[in-house]
């Protein structure tokens, strides 16, 4: 009720976060129906209300206001909390703590972002964001924060180089089509948003990211298989990726892998594995088992790429295809 | 790794198809746990034109929406290439719909302008914007209560405040002057569509109420600062005054009337036949039935008829008027079918969309004829660029806000195919004269206009296709920021 809070006097952001944080608890104290649940979810939603007014009210901000309330959030670990307990709460309030979480990622002091920083010395929350991927109540929008956790590198690192990032594909896989596409959607922006950092990592960790990766690309579900390959596609293409590029389309069963989806049921998915198979054609110093592959298979490569998607009007991929045919001849 | 991922089949049952677009389809159903009756979208992926993403986008938006005033979202389920979405079944049909018997009087305007207000606000206060109000997505439930739908075009502020609400998507009759404008290069596809930056706006005249015209003329404000907000136009004394939403099941019945009185059949046919002609091409900028396609938009016919009387007869009026449509194309459309290639197939008949069955990069058939006038239904064809494609099945039909601005907007009855030659191009060149020096440039300059006048004559709309192979050539230039 908006109303009201003008005719109660503004609370401190010192009582608002404690005042959140110690209703957190209560909201699945007692039985459901009961009063004090009832009060619990109405006094998690009020302050939820003025701590949003608060970041970005009608009026002005007030500096000093926010900076006061950024620290009350940080000592008290309320962003930890409100994840935790996400599920618990009503569906405006779920949507008021990520418009609330977002906005104090965003927040900047000079080129500072105190909060980036301040999650960065507490990455539980990363994965806690991340986890709510488990729960379909509340994941699209833990997967909201996550996304806007993700934009700044060092955040983005505390996930790629953990453990619990090679939870995506099991994310990807068991949860419907809305949040299954939200997890691929930050799967995508972990890998190709800060890309030297990720350069690195999967230079590092390459054996162990392609294994996984290649269960994606596998896999029976026909947005995630699709998805995938088109991903795959611009992380070898990516300038940044040289190196891992390099290795990926010196290995056989990767080519093969692209060889069998050129030929999916799928126009889609075949459009696709073409865009990673031509980078195996294109590469000027094949390896001898690569060569020997494409060689084995000249004639038929040839045949196949002169009836390969005929009624696409796209120049640039007519010309790619031209290319790879040339390529193939001259082997 | 098997996915677990739900089979929707296991949760609904899909049972008669209620409408039909570009997107694939729209089926009534039923949730098998609760028995309550649900609108099942199932668009195949597949041949979907869309980016997966952005159909993703649309599921994010949906589902951080709560509102009586907007069609709730249930879910969304993958059965192999095809996507479920499962949304509120409003009982009551579009409002394009409910328009088929006839326009509707100002006092059912007043409330549903009120409802859908109420829900503009809504999605306002949640830093979203629907980018695609029209009739066709204004749905009506059993009891009159209103409620917006299709929200493939909508897009999401977020705290940094994307531009992105500029641009160029929705319908292109009923959008503001600096949405036209921003996206000058595509607007040459349609030559109506220029108008609305140029002229002062239209006011709403006829038998109406003041406060009728007086709310109109608030909304049509030229500079959008000046507009009111969905708050403002709320306390509007032509809102203010509107009735309780049952009455709005009045139209719901005199639709029904209309229907046991054999209305619809004429209606189905002419659908399908504007269906067929969409296509689907994956790899296109432009949802078809839209602006790209300069012969499907471009040429209204703002009939004088359309003003007073109601949509049907602005349809059927269309159909006849359309000079290479012999009539023979609706039996010839009687199978439909959507997605790429079909609609190719289907169209060797001229009918009066021939011309935009083209996909992108096909050379478009230049008419041997004088290019016919569009069918009423292309106006309302929504541009979704880069965004969703997704049209309600109702999309073609006709809405009063439409009526306001094609009522005023000053075309030629006929709205020649020369208005590209005469309206752009040759003037273009004549702006050309003061910037050269020699009269051997001068010469050069009429000799050029003449050019193009005589080939307008031989090969009527070539100057429109012309200037359409231009901007599809550097379209992309203009994509979203």
């Amino acid at each position: 009720m908006n109303f009201l809070n003008f005719k109660t006097k503004p609370r401190t952001p010192h009582d608002l976060v404690r005042g959140l944080k110690d209703a957190l608890p209560k909201l699945e104290a007692g039985p459901p129906g009961t009063e004090a649940r009832r009060k619990a979810n109405e006094e998690v939603s009020k302050n939820l209300q003025q701590i949003k007014g608060i970041l970005l009210g009608d009026g002005e901000p007030v500096p000093e206001l926010i900076a006061q309330l950024a620290q009350e959030v940080y000592s008290t670990n309320l962003l930890y909390h409100l994840i935790l307990n996400l599920h618990k709460l009503e569906f405006e309030s779920r949507k008021d703590v990520v418009q609330i979480f977002n906005n104090l990622l965003r927040r900047q002091i000079g080129s500072r972002h105190p909060t980036v920083e301040y999650l960065t010395g507490n990455p539980d929350i990363v994965f806690a964001a991340f986890k709510g991927y488990e729960n379909e109540e509340i994941a699209l929008n833990t997967g909201l924060i996550l996304r806007e956790m993700l934009k700044y590198e060092g955040l983005a690192k505390v996930l790629l180089h953990s453990e619990q990032f090679y939870k995506f594909p099991h994310y990807i896989e068991t949860t419907t089509f809305g949040i299954s596409c939200d997890a691929y959607t930050n799967l995508k922006e972990v890998l190709t948003r800060h890309k030297t950092m990720v350069a690195d990592y999967l230079d590092k960790n390459y054996d162990r990211f392609f294994s996984s990766f290649t269960t994606l690309i596998m896999s029976t579900n026909y947005v995630t298989k699709r998805q995938s390959l088109k991903l795959l596609g611009e992380i070898l293409l990516d300038r940044a990726n040289f190196t891992v590029m390099t290795r990926y389309i010196a290995n056989e069963t990767n080519l093969k892998m692209m060889m069998n989806l050129l030929r999916d049921k799928s126009k889609n998915i075949q459009f696709e594995a073409f865009h990673v198979f031509k980078v195996f054609v294109a590469n000027p110093k094949k390896p001898p088992q690569i060569e020997n592959i494409l060689r084995r298979n000249k004639q038929k490569l040839l045949v196949f790429l002169q009836g390969f998607h005929n009624d696409k009007e796209d120049e640039q991929f007519t010309d790619e295809k031209q290319f790879l045919i040339v390529q193939i001849q001259t082997l | 790794m098997d996915s677990h991922h739900q089979d929707p089949e296991e949760l609904y049952v899909k049972q008669d198809r209620i409408g039909k677009g570009s997107f694939g389809e729209v089926y009534k159903g039923f949730d098998k746990r609760t028995q309550k009756t649900v609108a099942i979208k199932i668009i195949d992926l597949e041949s979907a034109e869309d980016e997966i993403e952005d159909i993703q986008q649309e599921i994010q938006i949906l589902s951080q929406l709560d509102s009586p005033y907007v069609t709730k979202y249930h879910g969304s389920f993958l059965k192999g290439s095809h996507l479920w979405i499962v949304m509120e079944y409003c009982s009551g049909g579009s409002c394009s719909d409910l328009m088929k018997p006839g326009v509707f009087r100002e006092e059912y305007i007043a409330i549903i302008v009120r409802e859908l207000l109420r829900g503009l606000e809504y999605l306002h206060t949640e830093g979203k914007l629907h980018r695609d109000i029209k009739a066709a997505n204004i749905l009506l439930s059993a009891n009159g209560d209103v409620k917006l739908a299709d929200f493939g075009v909508s897009g999401q502020l977020s705290g940094t405040l994307s531009a992105k609400k500029n641009t160029f998507v929705g319908t292109p009759y009923w959008m503001s002057p600096e949405v036209i404008k921003q996206k000058y290069v595509n607007i040459l596809t349609s030559q109506v569509l220029f108008l609305i930056p140029k002229n002062p706006p239209p006011a709403l005249e006829g038998p109406f109420s003041k406060s009728f015209r007086e709310f109109v003329a608030y909304c049509l404000q030229r500079d959008p600062r000046d507009r009111p907000t969905a708050r403002d136009l709320l306390k509007h004394k032509f809102v203010r005054m509107a009735k309780k939403t049952n009455y709005l099941t009045e139209l719901i019945e005199r639709h029904e009337r209309w229907r046991a009185e054999g209305g619809e059949r004429v209606e189905e046919e002419e659908r399908r036949q504007v269906e067929d002609l969409d296509t689907t091409d994956p790899e296109d900028l432009w949802d078809f039935g839209t602006v790209r396609h300069v012969a499907t938009v471009g040429r209204s016919q703002p009939n004088p008829v359309q003003v007073s009387g109601p949509p049907l007869t602005w349809e059927n009026n269309s159909n006849t008027s359309s000079s290479s449509n012999n009539g023979t194309s609706r039996s010839n459309h009687s199978t439909s079918s959507s997605g790429s290639g079909y609609s190719r197939a289907e169209s060797s008949n001229r009918t009066s969309l021939a011309s935009s069955v083209t996909a992108k990069g096909d050379l478009p058939p230049l008419p041997n004829a004088p290019p016919p006038t569009p069918k009423k239904y292309d106006q309302q064809a929504t541009i979704r660029h880069g965004v969703l494609a997704r049209e309600s099945s109702d999309e073609y039909d006709d809405d009063y806000e439409d009526h306001v601005v094609a009522e005023t907007v000053p075309v030629d009855d006929e709205l020649p195919d020369t208005t590209m030659l005469d309206s752009v191009v040759l003037p273009a060149i004549a702006s050309l004269f003061p910037r050269v020096s020699t009269q051997e440039a001068r010469v050069a300059l009429s000799a050029l206009q003449r050019a193009f006048t005589d080939a307008e004559r031989i090969i009527p709309g070539v100057t429109m296709e012309l200037v359409n192979e231009i901007v599809d050539s550097v379209e992309h230039v203009e994509d979203d920021r």
